[in-house]
């Protein structure tokens, strides 16, 4: 699919589960249309940087909102932000991490490495939708990303 | 040299004696000169006054003139008596004349009118008028001025006089009138005279002439001081060549010399008179500056001689000076020689040949030990009574007589006893015999001693027997020394008899042999200390009963008496400081001397001296004899030592030989001794042991370990050092030691012996490393573990990570899709579905609590603490707000007490107090006037903090449980919750060092105890 060229939310999940029920959720405020899932880090780097698979994209287009759980396969949630954020091209991408961590050490970094926001994901469904639709229509219609 | 430098004055003196005479010569010339200078000088002031004085008498009589003149009253007066020629005019003018005559010095007034008749003449005499008046006022001129004649005699006056014309004229209307004159007589030898002879300063022949020259003679105005009668009357012819006048009178004027009328060598000044043919010469007498020149010469002749005289006596002087250095220093050696004499260290004594003294120097009253005064002027020989028997006084005799010098060094016996040695340098001299003394007791003496010392310290040495010692040194010192009888006392029990003599009577010594006292009974008789108390002297001496401040005591602790009968006299017993038996004095021993004999601290005994004769030793000796005594003492000490030295040696051995451990004796040298027990430890007998280096029996890795001990001891820089070392036993087998060595130093401090002792410890090393490696073992587990906990806690770690992020996503996944079965197909599912779907969503909703509980657990222990003061009224109210809504709050009592503030984490201990009342909360929920009490109490180490509700409580007997992990003891029924807080609560206290308790009545509520220490132990 050549899609991926007008993505508004690149949604970094390896879980499937997940992935499917934040879509749902984001569907339930018809804010899926152009929702871009990457399953691992590296998939996701490579969307960033315009590589591979991804090559056509231009780096002028970026997506409105990246949602980017931590926990991924080859290549972490944190490195990405790391490698997103300390390059001038990407670094004003908003990126928001949806995570089942609590945890403080991950919170700090995330942080300190420049991220937008910082979601826990809640177990119950509803809750869990009511935060992924309050999350997309802040990102989507609210924001006004730089142009 | 000297000649020549004589010969150079003489001629220097003979040129000062020209330069003088000449110098005088000249001065006296150039004083001559100036005397008659000065003498002419005061001729012409002379002349110049009389010259002035003659003007002024000249003046004077004018001005008496004038009277005349200017009277107009009296002129026509006079006018009117040469009209008419009245007597009673007559008479009113003689009278008037009469008047002024007796107030002027003229001789008479003469009145003329103007036809030149005599008319008056006062006094009447003859009333005519002379030829050479007439003939002087019928001049024109006189009747112009008032005029004086010269000098004149005349018919009518006899004498040399002049006459004073004054021209009278009557004033009329339009003219005057010549009158006629009034002339007055001047009779100059009444009034000038005296002027002109006058002389204002003494002088004999000094006189002014007044004269004139008159054709080929010369008159004289006034009479001369040696012609009375010169006046006018002595014409002198005028051509004598030399004549002062004639040459006054041929012009010359100013200074001049010549002949005077009377013949005689004058100096004169000459100068004419003004207005007149005179000429006025002041003059001397030459002859009158012969006083004078006499008294110059003199003068310069003195001066002259003065000054030669005083160059004579530089002159010799200078000779002297010179001549006479050698002399001089002859003269100055002789009174160095005087002063030397005076302060030589040598005396010196002159002795004149009537045999009496006739000086003496300070050295040789020193020497002599009699003041100076005392000999001086008496007797040799009665001076030193006994002294002609002695063989120096026959050398001095020898000298006397034959002249014959001697040099010689004599002991001389003073007459107070004491002795000295002396140098004598014996010789003639002009007035006598000249004695030089030279004082050598002390050294002679010294020498002596040191010989004696020597020879002490060689018997000391030679003779190991104490008894021959003893007697041999005796035998030395009374050779030595001549003193009459010495004695030694050592101890012996308590007492100190005589151990050897020498000298002394028997009976003497049988009395004295011993010291102590014993009383009836037979007991020693002791003093205070118990010490037994000894008699006499020589008990003071051993006992140190000795007063250094008492003269007969010296500081070494000796006693000394020179005059034991004055001793006696002169003290008292308590003086002595003790019973003294005064045998010696009594023996007749005058001269006593004890000196202890010591070895260290300890008295051994004691060397007595004794001589009949006064004054035998002197006091200066007696340090000597301390030291000597010393010397004893040591020997005897020694060959004390040596006896119990030769005892203890064998004890030794043995020891050495017996004792359990190894031991090795070493000279650096190598030679080596070692006994049974170290030949057992390393294998080898005493014979291989001793020809085997120590190199060959150490552990090589030990070697150098040892030799550096050796050196350290060897250079001082330890005695004796204890360490551990390796030697080797014969089977090769290691056989481990603990080993000590001392280094023996003998008295000098070198190096004698090195004493080993060894212990086989080998057994103990073999015990110690099988424990080393035990422990060794022990900490390789120890670490293990650590590392194994370490590793278990990374795990738990990312064990809890994944827990916290991988489980939660199947149960969201769970609980999701249930809810969008739910959603998706609720018209699908019936009401038992609906139902099960629901159980399916809570127990995935209670399993995320759980995991969240879980996480929250691990991360308490885990998380990092960061100490601060807490302020804990606050945070507990603030707690109490946030947690318990409003409505509840209202129905629950809360009794807040007073908390007291700690420091601790404060994150962590807002969750022990959440935990808690939210438990007080819970559990008393259902009470219907639930009450909870919060509050603290400090005591001396920590805070205690309770909690305590008036809830459902719990039953003690599950307190174990309470606290842990997932306990509970109420169904989830009766209260929710997963049994995790208190578990928290004791986990973050234990991290605060502090501790967590509960108590609890059944139904009666709980109360939940924390305490936190005061002074935060930092996990």
């Amino acid at each position: 699919m050549e899609d991926y060229l007008a993505v508004e939310i690149l949604l970094v999940e390896d879980n499937p589960q997940d992935a499917e029920l934040t879509i749902r959720a984001l569907r339930k405020n018809n804010l899926a249309n152009n929702v871009l899932v990457a399953e691992d880090g590296e998939e996701a780097l490579n969307f960033f940087f315009c590589r591979n698979k991804y090559s056509k994209r231009s780096f002028d287009n970026p997506p409105r909102v990246v949602l980017l759980d931590l926990k991924l396969p080859k290549v972490s949630g944190l490195e990405v932000l790391k490698t997103v954020k300390s390059d001038e091209r990407t670094k004003n991408i908003p990126i928001v991490v949806v995570t089942s961590s609590r945890e403080e050490p991950d919170m700090k970094e995330a942080y300190s490495l420049g991220v937008n926001s910082y979601v826990v994901k809640p177990v119950d469904f509803d809750q869990f939708v009511k935060a992924m639709s309050s999350l997309g229509l802040y990102w989507l219609l609210v924001n006004e990303p730089l142009r | 040299m000297k000649k020549s430098f004589s010969w150079s004055i003489g001629m220097v003196f003979l040129f000062f004696v020209i330069l003088v005479t000449a110098g005088a010569l000249y001065y006296y010339r150039i004083q001559r000169t100036k005397i008659i200078d000065d003498k002419q000088k005061e001729l012409q002031a002379i002349v110049n006054l009389k010259i002035d004085e003659i003007t002024q008498w000249g003046n004077e009589r004018i001005a008496d003139a004038s009277l005349f003149r200017d009277n107009l009253f009296l002129v026509s007066e006079i006018n009117a008596f040469f009209k008419n020629n009245q007597a009673g005019e007559k008479k009113e003018l003689n009278s008037y004349l009469k008047s002024f005559l007796e107030n002027k010095n003229y001789s008479g007034i003469l009145l003329i009118d103007a036809d030149l008749n005599l008319r008056i003449e006062y006094p009447e005499k003859n009333n005519l008028l002379g030829g050479y008046l007439k003939n002087f006022i019928s001049k024109p001129g006189a009747r112009k001025n008032i005029q004086i004649t010269d000098l004149h005699k005349s018919e009518v006056d006899s004498y040399q006089h002049l006459d004073m014309t004054v021209p009278l004229y009557r004033i009329t209307n339009a003219d005057s009138l010549f009158n006629g004159f009034v002339v007055l007589k001047i009779d100059p030898a009444k009034v000038l005279f005296p002027l002109i002879n006058s002389w204002p300063v003494p002088s004999k022949t000094s006189e002014v002439i007044i004269f004139r020259k008159e054709g080929d003679s010369l008159f004289f105005f006034n009479n001369s001081a040696f012609r009375k009668d010169a006046g006018l009357t002595v014409g002198l012819p005028a051509h004598s060549e030399n004549n002062l006048c004639v040459k006054a009178a041929s012009g010359t004027t100013g200074f001049t010399t010549g002949i005077d009328y009377r013949k005689k060598n004058v100096i004169a000044y000459i100068s004419k008179l003004r207005n007149s043919p005179w000429t006025i010469i002041g003059k001397t007498d030459v002859s009158e500056l012969g006083p004078v020149f006499l008294r110059q010469k003199k003068i310069t002749l003195a001066f002259s001689l003065l000054l030669l005289f005083l160059a004579a006596g530089l002159s010799e002087f200078l000779r002297r000076n010179n001549a006479s250095r050698l002399l001089r220093k002859q003269l100055e050696s002789e009174r160095k020689y005087r002063t030397t004499l005076d302060n030589m260290i040598e005396g010196c004594q002159l002795i004149g040949f009537d045999w009496r003294y006739i000086y003496i120097n300070d050295a040789a009253e020193k020497h002599n030990r009699i003041a100076k005064d005392k000999l001086l002027g008496n007797r040799y020989m009665d001076c030193w009574p006994g002294i002609e028997e002695t063989d120096v006084f026959q050398r001095i005799k020898t000298c006397m007589e034959q002249r014959i010098p001697a040099v010689l060094t004599n002991r001389f016996q003073f007459p107070d006893g004491t002795e000295g040695w002396f140098d004598l340098n014996i010789m003639p001299s002009n007035e006598g015999i000249l004695i030089f003394s030279n004082d050598v007791t002390l050294p002679v003496q010294t020498r002596k001693y040191n010989e004696l010392g020597q020879e002490i310290l060689t018997l000391v040495n030679r003779y190991t027997n104490p008894a021959e010692m003893v007697e041999k040194i005796i035998e030395a010192i009374r050779n030595s020394t001549g003193i009459e009888a010495v004695a030694v006392r050592l101890r012996e029990g308590p007492d100190y008899p005589y151990y050897s003599t020498s000298g002394f009577e028997e009976k003497f010594v049988k009395h004295e042999k011993y010291l102590c006292n014993y009383d009836d009974d037979g007991n020693l008789v002791t003093d205070v200390n118990g010490d037994p108390l000894l008699d006499c002297m020589c008990g003071n001496i051993l006992c140190g009963r000795v007063d250094p401040s008492k003269s007969f005591f010296t500081d070494g602790g000796s006693f000394r008496s020179g005059n034991t009968t004055e001793l006696l006299r002169t003290t008292t017993p308590s003086d002595r400081l003790a019973r003294t038996r005064n045998r010696c004095n009594s023996a007749g021993y005058e001269s006593v001397a004890l000196v202890p004999i010591r070895s260290g601290n300890m008295t051994l005994g004691l060397l007595q001296l004794n001589d009949r004769r006064i004054n035998y030793f002197d006091e200066e000796i007696i340090p000597f004899f301390e030291r000597l005594c010393s010397s004893i003492g040591l020997a005897l000490e020694r060959n004390e030592i040596m006896k119990e030295i030769t005892i203890s040696e064998a004890k030794f051995r043995k020891i050495f030989e017996l004792s359990p451990l190894g031991k090795s004796m070493t000279t650096p040298d190598g030679t080596i001794n070692v006994n049974r027990s170290f030949c057992k430890m390393l294998g080898y007998s005493e014979n291989e042991l001793k020809k085997i280096s120590w190199e060959a029996i150490t552990h090589p890795d030990d070697i150098e370990k040892t030799s550096q001990v050796i050196d350290d001891i060897l250079t001082g820089k330890y005695d004796e050092k204890r360490f551990e070392k390796r030697y080797l036993h014969k089977s090769g087998k290691v056989v481990y030691t603990d080993v000590s060595t001392y280094l023996h130093r003998n008295t000098e401090g070198n190096p004698e012996f090195f004493i080993t002792t060894i212990n086989d410890i080998t057994e103990r090393k073999i015990a110690e490393n099988e424990i080393r490696e035990l422990n060794s073992e022990l900490e390789n587990r120890v670490e293990q573990r650590t590392k194994q906990l370490m590793d278990a806690n990374r795990e738990l770690e990312s064990f809890s990570y994944s827990v916290s992020h991988d489980l939660r996503a199947p149960l969201r996944a769970i609980h999701s899709f249930t809810s969008i079965l739910k959603e998706d197909y609720n018209e699908v599912l019936d009401n038992e579905g609906k139902r099960i779907c629901g159980i399916i969503e809570d127990s995935s909703v209670h399993m995320g609590k759980l995991i969240d509980d879980l996480l929250s657990f691990s991360r308490v222990g885990r998380s990092e603490m960061l100490f601060s003061k807490i302020d804990m009224e606050s945070m507990v109210s603030t707690i109490i707000n946030e947690i318990i809504d409003p409505d509840l709050r209202k129905k629950i009592m809360i009794t807040l007490g007073k908390l007291y503030s700690v420091e601790g984490d404060v994150n962590t201990l807002r969750l022990v107090w959440i935990n808690l009342i939210s438990n007080a909360v819970k559990y008393s929920s259902k009470k219907e006037h639930p009450e909870i009490m919060i509050g603290s109490r400090k005591n001396k180490s920590s805070v205690i903090y309770y909690v305590k509700d008036n809830g459902s409580g719990f039953d003690m007997k599950y307190i174990d449980k309470l606290f842990g992990v997932f306990q509970r003891l109420h169904s989830q029924k009766e209260f929710e919750g997963n049994g995790v807080g208190l578990a928290i609560v004791k986990r973050i206290v234990t991290r605060h060092g502090g501790t967590v308790w509960a108590e609890s009545g059944f139904e009666s509520g709980a109360t939940f105890y924390f305490s936190l220490p005061l002074v935060p132990e930092h996990a």
